[in-house]
């Protein structure tokens, strides 16, 4: 079946609250099902089960972390992710530390899931990709899903795990559809990449959103010759690495590209990590093609061009292409 | 007199385009400020888009079916005083 990407969060959430009576579901405005998320998920499951909180981001991610400790499975839904900045501690001291801090003793098996708003003319505070910064946070699994067939798989995973993931929903890809299969045990592994597009010449890592942007780049050069692959990440803690520098041995030459801002991002973290492990097979320099480090203004006109762009990928393409040291 | 933009209005953050679902209003019809234009579906909700301003309906740019992006031109109707 062909479904949205949306459409494939509803079915990830609605087939594991089926299987598992300790999944359940809490968040703002999940009843009235504000992003089409829930349909006919509280008549399904009842509203023990299908939870509205009040606008309390930390009080109610931290009795999803209380609830994950006695044996619960809550899908947190934060609905925007800048709205997790007020949980910080809940998330940073409590999720993602005692399992560790109690040798074991404490089991977190929580999601948050957040969408990512950027590009929409939604301003400053409402417009934040802020996963990178979760990276640096050990403790803490991160799925970034680039299409609806990932999402589901992802999601699936994310909720069968035992650790606490973060699932970051890009709003660009929201409409996108994908064919997608009926097995409700079909499940996509955190932390495997998937390459996306075969190809010889460059490498290109795209993040989330990036990735339709980095398929439609290399199919732009494809017709001057230029041969270039796509991988996509999928998870971003754990991070497939081989995958990638599987990759960059056959190529030579990498581009990263990722919508959150270019300072620690998920794109300087691979760069860093090709550098170290690959840097004799490299042929030219790493470029990033990501956010510059500003906030994000509400005039549509001049917000849409901060993002990645097709434009900028073939730009960094030819760039590491042409590149020659002498 | 003159010449408005009819743009496709984001009418939810997390709105990025929309398919033209019904012309409700056909090229040469009059229209008054507020009267439903065309509907269009964004993310399985059927939006209704009212004229910015009275006049005639002029121009339409995105066909039924068409799938268009927020803030895009869609219509342009020429204002009476």
């Amino acid at each position: 079946m062909r479904v949205s990407f949306i459409e494939a969060i509803r079915q990830a959430q609605y087939e594991e609250l089926k299987r598992d009576d300790r999944v359940f579901l809490m968040g703002e405005d999940i009843v009235s099902n504000v992003f089409g998320t829930t349909t006919g998920l509280l008549e399904a499951f009842g509203a023990a089960r299908i939870r509205d909180t009040p606008i309390s981001e930390e009080g109610f991610v931290g009795a999803a972390a209380g609830a994950s400790m006695v044996g619960m499975r809550p899908i947190v839904d934060l609905t925007i992710a800048p709205f997790v900045y007020p949980a910080m501690d809940q998330v940073c001291s409590i999720i993602a530390k005692s399992s560790y801090i109690y040798g074991g003793q404490a089991k977190l098996p929580l999601v948050l899931r957040m969408c990512m708003f950027y590009g929409n003319a939604n301003a400053a505070q409402h417009s934040d990709r802020p996963y990178p910064m979760f990276m640096g946070m050990p403790g803490l699994k991160i799925i970034v899903p680039s299409c609806p067939s990932d999402m589901k798989g992802l999601l699936k995973s994310a909720i069968r795990d035992d650790d606490p993931v973060l699932s970051f929903e890009d709003g660009t890809l929201w409409s996108q559809k994908d064919e997608i299969t009926d097995d409700e045990d079909h499940l996509v592994p955190l932390g495997v990449a998937d390459v996306k597009r075969q190809g010889t010449d460059v490498t290109i890592v795209a993040i989330g959103g990036a990735v339709p942007l980095a398929i439609k780049a290399a199919k732009a050069v494809a017709a001057d010759g230029v041969s270039v692959e796509v991988v996509d990440p999928r998870t971003l803690v754990p991070l497939d690495c081989e995958t990638i520098l599987a990759s960059v041995r056959k190529t030579g030459r990498v581009i990263t590209v990722d919508p959150a801002h270019e300072a620690c991002s998920v794109a300087s973290e691979i760069s860093a990590m090709i550098a170290e492990r690959a840097f004799p097979f490299l042929e030219a320099p790493i470029l990033r093609v990501a956010t510059p480090n500003t906030h994000i203004p509400f005039c549509p006109s001049i917000e849409k061009v901060l993002f990645p762009t097709v434009e900028r990928i073939v730009t960094a393409i030819n760039t590491v292409k042409n590149y020659s040291s002498q | 007199m003159a010449i408005i933009d009819v743009l496709l209005p984001q009418s939810g953050m997390g709105m990025q385009d929309a398919e033209i679902v019904t012309w409700v209003k056909s090229i040469g019809d009059s229209v008054s400020e507020g009267e439903v234009l065309v509907e269009v579906e964004a993310a399985k909700v059927t939006v209704e888009v009212p004229a910015p301003a009275s006049g005639k309906l002029i121009d339409i740019l995105a066909e039924e079916g068409e799938v268009v992006e927020v803030r895009n031109i869609i219509a342009k109707i020429q204002e009476t005083e």
